[in-house]
This record gives C-alpha cells, sequence and structure tokens, in this order.
C-alpha cells in the first residue's frame, strides 16, 4: 500500500513540477549576465522610475522602442512584444518572434505578461489612442517598472535611446548612435543655413488612407524636419487646445488652405502602398482642381515612403538619422546630397542584419 | 396642399444651391474665378450629386421597409445591410486592396440580406417578426467577423476603417455619382410605378385578401431596399438615421399613400443630406456626414420612440 502512497506522490511532485515547467516555457530567453543594480531614471515624459538595471527581461509595447532595443544589441534582453511589430521590416526575425502581449500599444493578455515575468515595460505616452493611466496602474499593482517613451519631437529620439541604453546596459552603443544623430543633424542644419531666403520653400504634406487625405500637422515629427532642412511647413491645426498630427481634410479645403504650396510630399503609410500614392499623384497631376495648388501646377508632387517598409525612414524611430537627408533632398534636390548612401552607411552601423 | 409641395420642391433646390455655392473655397455666383468654376465642376457637383443620391437611397429604403413592416421605426440596416457593408469594406482593406472598397462592400451588404431573408423565410412565408430576428443575426455574425479582422489591421487601416465607416461624401467623384445616381434614379422611378402595390403592402396580411401574394411582394420590396441602401453607401461609408426620420417626417406631413410619399421623401432626402454635407463643408477638418445625420437623427428618433411608443399609428 505504501509504495502506491509514494507513486502517487510521485506523480504529483512530477506534474507540478512539469507545470512549472510548461508555464515558463514562453519565458525561457538568454539573459546577459551582468550583476543587477538599482538605478533611479526618469523617463521622457517626465516620470521617475526605479529600475533594476541591466534589465533583463523587458517587454516593449511599441515598434519605434524595439527598433531602439535592437539598434542597441539588446533584443536578447527583450521577452515580449505587441503583434504590429510583425510588420516591421527594421526587426529581425528574431525580435518579431518574441512573444505577443498586445497589439498597438496595448496589453490584450496580462497573463502572458506575468508568465514572462518582465523586470520593465516600455511603451509610448498616447492618451488619445489607449487608456495609459489604467495602463501604468496595473503594472504597478503587479509591481512592473514602466518607461514612457513619447514621439512629440525629433530630439526625443537620441533622449530615448539614450535613456533605454542606460537601462539595458548598452550606454556605449547608445553614444555612438547619439553622436551619430546629432552629426546629421548639425550637417543637415549647416546645408539648411545656406539656402538664401528668397529660395525657402512652402511645404504640405498628405498621406492618403482609405480615400481621405489625411494632411500631417506642423507637432508631427516630419513637419518638424521640414523645418529642419530650412522649407516652411504650411500645416498649423489647432482644435480647442488639442493639437493633432493628422488632420482629415476634404480636397476642397486642401486647395484652399494650400494654394501657395511650393511642394506637396505625399506619403505612404503601412495601408496605403506606394503604388495606390502614385495613382493619386497622377491624378492630382491631371486634375484641373487639384493644379490649384501652385506645387501640383509645376508638378512638384513628391512621394515619399511613411510605411513599415526596409526603405522607409520617414517614422519617429532611429531611421529619422536617415529620414532628414530624405525630406532635405526631396525639397531641395540642388543642396542636399542622394540619400541613398546615408541610408546605407545608417544600417551598416546600426542595423547589420538589413545590410 | 399646393403650399406643401411648394415646400418640398423648393427645400432641396435651396439646399442644391448651397450645396454648389458653399464651401471653404469662396465662390461667389456673380463673380466665379477659374479656379472656383473648376472647384465647383470638379468638386461640389458630384458631391452634391452623390448628396442627392443618398438622400433618395436611404430615405426611400427606409420608406419601403417602413411600409412593408408597417413600423415607422424601423430602416434597411435592420436587416444587416450596414454590417455587411462594413465587413465587404474591411475585407477590401486586408485582403484584397487592388480590389477597391465599393465593390466588396457592396458585394457583402447584399450577401447580408439576402442571408437575413434566408434566414427568415421559413415555409414559403417571412413574417416580420422573423426578418428583424434574422436581421439581428446577420448583423451580430457579421460585426464579429468586423472584429475580428480589426485586430489583424494595422493601426493606420484601422483608424483609417474608422473613419470610413462613419459615412462621408467628400470622396464623391464623377465616377462615383456614375455608379450610384443612375441606379438610384430607375429604383426611384420603379417604386414610383409599384405605389399601389406599396399602399396594399401597408395593409400587412390583409393584402393577401385583395389577392396579392405577400410573401413574393414583401421580397421584392425587401431587396428593392436593400439595393438602393448598398448603391449609396457602398462609395459614401455608413450614413446613419437618415432612413428612419426623413420618411416619417414625410408621412407627417403628406400622409402614407404612397404616391405623395414617395415625391415628399425624395425632396426632404435631398434636403437633409445635401444641408448635413453643406455643414461638414463649415466645420474645421473632414467631419464624416454620418455624424453630422446622426447627431440630428437621434433626438428626433428619441422623440418619435416617445410619441409613438414604436408601434404604427
Amino acid at each position: 500500500m505504501k509504495w502506491k502512497a509514494f507513486l502517487v506522490i510521485g506523480v504529483l511532485l512530477f506534474s507540478v513540477f512539469a507545470a512549472g515547467c510548461v508555464s515558463n516555457s514562453g519565458s525561457t530567453e538568454k539573459t546577459t549576465s551582468a550583476t543587477p543594480k538599482e538605478i533611479t531614471v526618469q523617463d521622457l515624459v517626465g516620470r521617475t522610475v526605479t529600475v533594476k538595471v541591466p534589465v533583463q527581461r523587458a517587454v516593449i509595447l511599441s515598434t519605434s522602442a524595439l527598433e531602439i532595443a535592437q539598434l542597441l544589441n539588446a533584443s536578447n534582453q527583450v521577452v515580449g512584444i505587441t503583434g504590429d511589430a510583425k510588420a516591421d521590416a527594421f526587426l529581425s526575425p528574431s525580435l518579431k518572434n518574441k512573444t505577443v502581449v498586445g497589439r498597438m500599444l496595448q496589453v490584450t493578455d496580462w497573463e502572458e505578461v506575468l508568465a514572462l515575468k518582465p523586470d520593465l515595460m516600455v511603451d509610448l505616452y498616447l492618451k488619445k489612442f489607449y487608456n495609459v493611466d489604467e495602463f501604468l496602474n496595473k503594472s504597478a499593482s503587479y509591481g512592473i517598472p514602466v518607461i514612457m517613451l513619447r514621439e512629440d519631437r525629433l530630439n526625443d529620439i537620441p533622449k530615448a535611446v539614450e535613456l533605454l541604453g542606460k537601462v539595458f546596459g548598452k550606454e556605449e552603443k547608445a553614444s555612438e548612435f547619439e553622436k551619430y544623430f546629432n552629426e546629421q543633424v548639425s550637417e543637415v542644419k549647416k546645408i539648411a543655413e545656406k539656402i538664401p531666403a528668397g529660395e525657402r520653400k512652402k511645404v504640405v504634406m498628405i498621406q492618403p488612407i482609405m480615400g481621405k487625405y489625411y494632411v500631417v500637422n506642423g507637432n508631427d515629427v516630419l513637419a518638424q524636419a521640414v523645418r529642419l532642412v530650412g522649407a516652411d511647413y504650411m500645416a498649423n491645426f489647432t482644435f480647442n487646445g488639442y493639437t493633432p498630427v493628422r488632420v482629415p481634410l476634404d480636397e476642397e479645403k486642401i486647395i484652399t488652405q494650400f494654394k501657395n504650396a511650393d511642394v506637396v510630399i505625399l506619403l505612404t503609410s503601412a495601408v496605403t502602398p506606394y503604388d495606390k500614392v502614385e495613382a493619386l499623384k497622377n491624378e492630382m497631376l491631371n486634375d484641373e482642381a487639384w493644379k490649384g495648388i501652385k506645387a501640383v501646377s509645376e508638378g512638384n508632387v513628391i512621394i515619399l515612403r511613411a510605411d513599415m517598409g526596409r526603405n522607409s525612414f520617414l517614422r519617429w524611430s532611429p531611421r529619422m538619422a536617415v529620414g532628414i537627408w530624405v525630406i532635405g533632398r526631396a525639397i531641395y534636390p540642388n543642396y542636399y546630397p542622394n540619400w541613398e548612401e546615408k541610408a546605407v552607411e545608417f544600417t551598416k552601423k546600426f542595423y547589420p542584419f538589413l545590410s | 396642399m399646393r403650399k406643401e409641395a411648394f415646400l418640398l420642391l423648393v427645400f432641396p433646390a435651396v439646399a442644391v444651391f448651397l450645396g454648389i455655392f458653399v464651401g471653404s473655397y469662396p465662390t461667389n455666383p456673380f463673380h466665379l474665378d477659374s479656379l472656383g468654376k473648376i472647384i465647383i465642376w470638379d468638386i461640389r457637383l458630384p458631391r452634391t450629386l452623390m448628396g442627392i443620391s443618398a438622400g433618395m437611397a436611404l430615405g426611400l429604403g427606409g420608406m419601403v421597409l417602413q411600409a412593408v413592416f408597417r413600423n415607422p421605426l424601423v430602416d434597411t440596416y435592420i436587416l444587416g445591410v450596414s454590417s455587411g457593408v462594413a465587413l465587404g469594406a474591411a475585407v477590401a482593406v486586408s485582403f484584397l486592396p487592388m480590389a477597391g472598397i465599393a465593390p466588396l462592400a457592396l458585394i457583402f451588404g447584399l450577401l447580408a440580406v439576402f442571408t437575413a431573408y434566408s434566414l427568415a423565410r421559413v415555409n414559403g412565408r417571412v413574417s416580420t417578426v422573423s426578418l428583424v430576428l434574422a436581421g439581428i443575426i446577420v448583423t451580430s455574425l457579421f460585426s464579429a467577423l468586423l472584429a475580428l479582422l480589426e485586430l489583424l489591421l494595422p493601426s493606420e487601416s484601422l483608424s483609417g476603417l474608422v473613419v470610413w465607416l462613419m459615412g462621408s461624401l467628400s470622396n464623391a467623384t464623377w465616377e462615383t455619382v456614375d455608379y450610384s445616381l443612375p441606379g438610384v434614379v430607375v429604383l426611384a422611378v420603379l417604386l414610383y410605378l409599384l405605389r399601389f402595390r406599396l399602399n396594399v403592402m401597408s395593409l400587412g396580411d390583409e393584402a393577401e385578401l385583395l389577392g396579392v401574394n405577400v410573401p413574393l411582394w414583401r421580397g421584392i420590396f425587401i431587396f428593392i431596399s436593400a439595393l438602393l441602401t448598398v448603391l449609396v453607401i457602398s462609395f459614401t461609408g455608413i450614413i446613419g438615421w437618415v432612413g428612419l426620420i426623413v420618411p416619417h417626417t414625410a408621412r407627417m406631413l403628406v400622409g402614407p399613400e404612397h404616391s405623395k410619399l414617395i415625391p415628399a421623401t425624395v425632396s426632404l432626402g435631398i434636403t437633409v443630406m445635401v444641408l448635413a454635407d453643406v455643414i461638414v463643408r463649415l466645420l474645421p477638418g473632414d467631419v464624416p456626414v454620418g455624424i453630422i445625420t446622426t447627431v440630428v437623427g437621434v433626438p428626433f428618433f428619441a422623440y418619435l420612440l416617445r410619441k409613438t411608443g414604436g408601434g404604427w399609428e
């Protein structure tokens, strides 16, 4: 009888052990072996965050932050991502294969998050997009520190890289990028200063999505890049104190408000492929109403990539180091060099698996 | 009666005038510059004509179903047509971007109505209650499939789909007008020719005593109503409440007899849709016209519900 009891206990113990293994199966990741220490940092929205560094098990909910983690060679310190990361051509297959815990900046499976035992979560502070307070309260209740990034300004990019470099223990790579990014900005500024006042161009950017026209607003990082390269950005909309980054406008409003534009830039998006934007460009160039805009009548309509693809550099992320050159070349082809060389240099340096 | 007839002519005429001459670009009818003329021809005229098409189609679609169901609180969306169109649009965005939104929206809209009608048809008969319940089933199923597809969409396409579904006339071109307006006009004329049949159908099952094949004609009118709706919302997105408020208001003005009700519904439908679009043009940004019709329609619906208790007076 006794041996039967031992057998039952043995089976039970084995089951508990096996269950433990199964529940942790998604979270077995290689981690760096540095000794952890606790530091306090300020995230990009001014919150004070105490975190054990180097972070070994981060759940990152924003694709731009994932691009930063990859740039820092910290991919193996990431354990959880969101589903939209799969579409980001700048992310390596190994990073895309991490456990998916949510979609578009949001956690949809907290159980999965807890199973991953993260020591940090990273997200964007976008209150219009999801319930930031609820997310922060929930993660705090589970004792997971959260770093919030924001995509408001161009100079937030090196700041974000510096911050994540600090928590991932990759300060050296972070400062290499910061130096590179700042060099690009200074070079662009130098060129911009050479552009005579009489040659400053008025620019507007339009992103067509499902037949609607979304004008890039003046507060968007792309509009900041337009000003950086020495042009004037025309759209500046505020509605009851709120300044969106994209403003839907109909054709007549676009023609009326931007009829003096020297350059119209059409942007692709995750849902609008290049050929669809090209079709719109051709339609504009052959349409008498669109020709009410100076840029269209003069043929100055340019298509630039702002999707998740390989040759797209116009998204808030380290790739904007090339993006500013893309915009400069598009607006002032006589002042700015071809950006392709910059793109090759950038990917070789920071995303070698792409080159 | 003459005064009402005069007003029913004047209202849409004024709305169309405003539709042509009001917008963000200054267009003085007595002093038009060349760009103003182009804007009127290329942008405002297609938009206004699409408004005319939408007002006629949605108003008449609602009117027909209200007569067939003998209930003033129904419109074509009760048959699941809007969820069908929404799912068609999402399928187009997710899997067949080159096919375009409108064709798939149209196919799925009609598929939804056909499914609801088939589900409701028991022993060759379609009762009002079974059709409404079948509409709810189809709406739930298509909405669930839509939600599933939305999970797969990237953020830009999801927000784009949400905005598209709110309904707008700002995408109107001569091409979309060519696809929509002639069909709507033909169906409107057909309905006018069938006005006596509609009068009889509004008697309900008693129509059978007059020798009318009620199940057959109910099916025909439901199909016409659905076709009217998809001919518009496949191009514009979903514009709510017009099919509810327009026929009811028309009925209050001219009574339930369809020889008067059909022209009155057409007149008010055009007026409401074109004026709602004029309001949109005067607002900042590109506000979906569906928001304006809903903002106006919801209080009106609440008023109707209080007044009629949900039944036929």
